[in-house]
């Protein structure tokens, strides 16, 4: 558990180390899923590696569906990195993004006659209050009686995907065939930034929420106490921080960023709310966080490599047989390769040591 | 030949050199004494010794044997055992239970036999003058009367040669002093005493033998008749320091600090605090003295609020702070040297800048417009820690890289040097902390004290109390036995107290 808890909050100072350590992780994972393929009996890796991650680019319309992809795991990963920041774990966020959505969706859909910014940005306001309040209940149960969040997240997202199953269905039902809210109204929708697809001005407030984020934790006496916070919590307490404020305000802007999410989904991208929408974006957030070593540009960079590998991997189910899992498989290695090797990054001071002590008695 | 001979001994941890060719022989029959600072390498060359640690080289022969240690087991052969800082005992067993722990008597091969075990241990505690009742919980007793026992099972063990690492760092003064008369009777038994400390004054008293390490060297050998402390701290340190004398007077202020019956909760680990009363004025120390965990740990926890107080009121300067958050108290201008450096001082993994300004990052001097400015905090941040004499690669290298000594002298920095107060709290200042470390903390509490600074000290080291306070409150399970001003204060009376024993003599 302590190497968990290293992993997570480990120094964020060297990134260039912490890229190269990416750049050869994802390399790695590349070859091995490609010995996967080659057992399975494929030929021409190269193509399915041409389909997956150039293909999708070298068209407009290719970029737009990975930008798509993209923009609601930026806000996960942050979702998700600024509760780790102070070693909370928001899991979260799969739940809050419902709720957000479907207050987004109300809001959407029931006020009428409004201006568009002011429509939007009450719906938006909406996702994040719900969102925010859900992720702070979680908190304040961590701080005042001492409810692990993993926990109480884990059981608020099944309490609240079914809750917000049970609405759509039963309250805020569209007619029709899928089980869905009606279609918010035009002054609700985010603004469009490519026609023919889902691609919103919500990539644009995830990419300077990005620059917000890094500004908050490196430059603010708040960011630097939940750093502290997040390595240490009881230092942090006798040092006179109110540790639970800052465990407090964490969930709270975790939670709204997850409503966020919902909220550009609903506005920005279906333009109502469909049970079961979320392919698990909340978890993808984790992944993303962690990878990142929660530095909000690592997420930013991460986000945009699974919205590739997203994006390519539908393409290449349409044009080969490999399954889709086979590119859920090779994010997987990612990931563990990303993991592993900050592992003995963190082991190597101590090996290093050992080999000089080595050689040195062996010089004797 | 008799005894122990250690020769040529050196340990490396990953290159670096805890021990560097010690020499050191040990007579049978005499109390020989391994005095040092800390990271001077007593405890690692001791555990060598005991075959816990194998040396990267040297040699060892036991009564002229030469001996090869692998473990503790190899050492019980050769007849040395240990008596550790740490005691391993399970507190809701019966001494007999403890003691026979892992070498169980057996009746009739299969169940224990408690009358022979019994047997055996009245008759050992007999022979060497031990005072112990074998059918006693061991969670009831004293640290002391805990620390025979773990002789206890290394005699019981047929140990010729009892190591003792730092035995009297936890005891009380009279249990140190009926641990210097076990460890003469065990000395007129034939037995041979090696005995780790860093009190020179019962080193003195009762060793024959003095060896000084300093930083994994052998300095010399002294026999104890022929040496004073302050040759033995010069060979310690490799300079003159004076450690003790008096606080130094200065005038009274107002109240800073006013404790009124406060008590906090009992729990399974500790009595709580029972109806606490003091009054701290601005340039006076009050010193708490107490045998660890008699209080003192529920004592800063209820002035900073982190505990609740069940019933009474603490006030500072007149102002009820009574259930207020730790944060409102300590931004209130409290200053804190908590008692552990690494798991409440600091956050190891950060930089010493990070560090020097924890909890002042919103201060004007480093923070305007919500956004922390660099070139404030470069501006002041250097200045201050040079004053506080904080040696250091540079001010963004991790302060875990940093001495205890450099660590706890960023602690002074930020308490001191960045946060406003006018009460200083300092709990065990200087545990682990090498003389001259030690001196600069004593110095920088005084200067705290001449600006007018109310100063609480806690510490479990008497000597420490005795240097620093202008009164002294001792503790015992919870309650405040007494506060004594320093003039007339002496060492029996506190050692008393800190046991529970009133003036009456009544042992409560």
């Amino acid at each position: 558990m302590n190497l968990v808890h290293q992993l997570i909050n480990r120094k964020s100072s060297n990134a260039l180390t912490q890229v190269l350590i990416f750049l050869v992780s994802f390399l790695l994972a590349l070859v091995v899923g490609g010995i996967l393929l080659a057992l399975q009996g494929h030929k021409d890796i190269l193509s399915v590696y041409y389909y997956l991650l150039i293909q999708p680019l070298t068209t407009g319309n290719g970029i737009a569906k990975v930008l798509v992809q993209t923009t609601p795991l930026i806000f996960s990963g942050l979702a998700v990195a600024i509760a780790f920041k102070c070693d909370v774990f928001n899991i979260g966020v799969e739940g809050q993004l419902y709720a957000g959505a479907l207050a987004a969706a109300y809001l959407g859909y029931a006020l009428q006659g409004l201006p568009r910014l002011v429509h939007v940005s009450i719906c938006i306001l909406g996702a994040i209050v719900v969102g925010g309040l859900l992720a702070l209940l979680a908190g304040w149960l961590k701080v005042r009686f001492g409810v692990h969040e993993v926990i109480s997240t884990i059981m608020m997202n099944h309490m609240i995907s079914n809750i917000v199953t049970l609405l759509v269905v039963d309250y805020f039902r569209n007619d029709g065939p899928t089980a869905r809210t009606p279609t918010v109204q035009d002054s609700a929708r985010m603004l469009s930034l490519s026609g023919s697809s889902q691609l919103n001005s919500g990539l644009i407030i995830a990419v300077l929420l990005c620059v917000v984020l890094y500004i908050v934790f490196e430059k603010t006496p708040f960011g630097w106490q939940l750093n502290a916070a997040g390595k240490n919590l009881r230092a942090t307490t006798y040092c006179g921080v109110d540790a639970k404020r800052l465990i407090l305000i964490a969930m709270l802007i975790s939670g709204a960023l997850a409503g966020l999410l919902g909220a550009e989904r609903v506005l920005g991208g279906f333009g109502y709310m469909q049970v079961n929408f979320s392919p698990g974006y909340g978890y993808d957030g984790i992944t993303i966080a962690v990878i990142a070593g929660n530095n909000p540009f690592g997420c930013l960079l991460m986000s945009l490599l699974m919205g590739l590998l997203c994006t390519g991997g539908t393409q290449l189910n349409v044009m080969t047989d490999i399954p889709s899992e086979w590119v859920d498989m090779l994010s997987a290695f990612i990931f563990v390769f990303v993991v592993a090797a900050n592992a003995v990054m963190l082991k190597l001071p101590e090996l290093k040591e050992k080999r000089l002590s080595r050689e040195r008695r062996l010089a004797k | 030949m008799q005894g122990i001979t250690m020769t040529g001994i050196t340990k490396d941890f990953f290159g670096k050199l805890a021990l560097q060719d010690v020499d050191i022989t040990l007579k049978k029959g005499t109390v020989h004494a391994i005095v040092g600072e800390n990271g001077a390498g007593k405890s690692t060359l001791m555990n060598i010794l005991s075959g816990t640690l194998p040396p990267t080289t040297g040699e060892i022969t036991v009564d002229g044997e030469k001996a090869v240690l692998r473990g503790p087991q190899d050492a019980a052969k050769y007849s040395i055992g240990m008596v550790y800082q740490h005691f391993m005992l399970v507190p809701t067993l019966t001494v007999w239970q403890n003691v026979i722990l892992g070498s169980e008597p057996l009746k009739h091969g299969y169940t224990i036999d408690k009358s022979t075990a019994i047997d055996r241990i009245t008759k050992t505690c007999e022979t060497y003058g031990i005072d112990l009742n074998p059918e006693r919980l061991v969670g009831d007793m004293t640290v002391g009367e805990q620390q025979r026992i773990e002789i206890l099972k290394v005699l019981m063990r047929d140990a010729e040669y009892l190591i003792l690492d730092e035995p009297t760092a936890v005891l009380t003064p009279q249990e140190t002093e009926q641990l210097c008369d076990n460890i003469r009777a065990l000395k007129k038994m034939g037995k041979t005493i090696i005995f780790i400390s860093h009190k020179l004054e019962e080193v003195m008293d009762i060793a024959d033998e003095i060896t000084v390490l300093r930083l994994g060297r052998m300095i010399g050998t002294v026999p104890a008749k022929e040496s004073t402390s302050e040759r033995l701290v010069q060979m310690m340190v490799g300079r003159d320091v004076q450690l003790d004398g008096y606080p130094m007077a200065i005038e009274k202020g107002d109240v800073i600090l006013h404790v009124e019956n406060v008590c906090t909760e009992r729990t399974q680990f500790s009595s709580g605090l029972q109806n606490i009363s003091f009054d701290l004025q601005a340039g006076e120390v009050l010193g708490i003295a107490g045998v660890d965990g008699n209080g003192q740990t529920e004592l800063v926890d209820a002035i900073l609020g982190m505990t609740r107080i069940s019933s009474g009121k603490v006030e500072k300067s007149g102002v009820n702070i009574t259930g207020k958050s730790s944060s409102q108290i300590r931004n209130s201008g409290v200053a804190l040297i908590p008692p552990d450096r690494h798991s409440q001082g600091l956050v190891l993994k950060n930089s010493i800048l990070m560090n020097s300004v924890m909890g002042c990052e919103a201060d004007k001097r480093f923070c305007q417009g919500g956004l922390l400015r660099r070139r404030g905090l470069m501006d002041t941040m250097p200045t201050v820690l040079q004053e506080y004499d904080v040696r250091m690669p540079s001010i963004e290298a991790k302060v875990s890289e940093l001495s205890g000594g450099n660590q706890q002298k960023v602690i002074l920095a930020r308490e001191f040097g960045v946060r406003d107060s006018d009460l200083v709290i300092a709990v065990n200042p200087t545990r682990g902390l090498d003389i001259g470390a030690i001196e600069f903390v004593y110095k920088r509490l005084e200067e705290q004290k001449a600006a007018g600074k109310a100063v609480l000290l806690i510490s479990t080291e008497l000597t420490e109390i005795m240097r620093m306070s202008d009164r002294i409150a001792v503790f015992f399970k919870g309650r405040c036995m007494d506060i004594i001003p320093r003039d007339q204060a002496d060492i029996t009376r506190i050692g008393s107290l800190m046991m529970g024993i009133q003036e009456g003599g009544d042992r409560e």
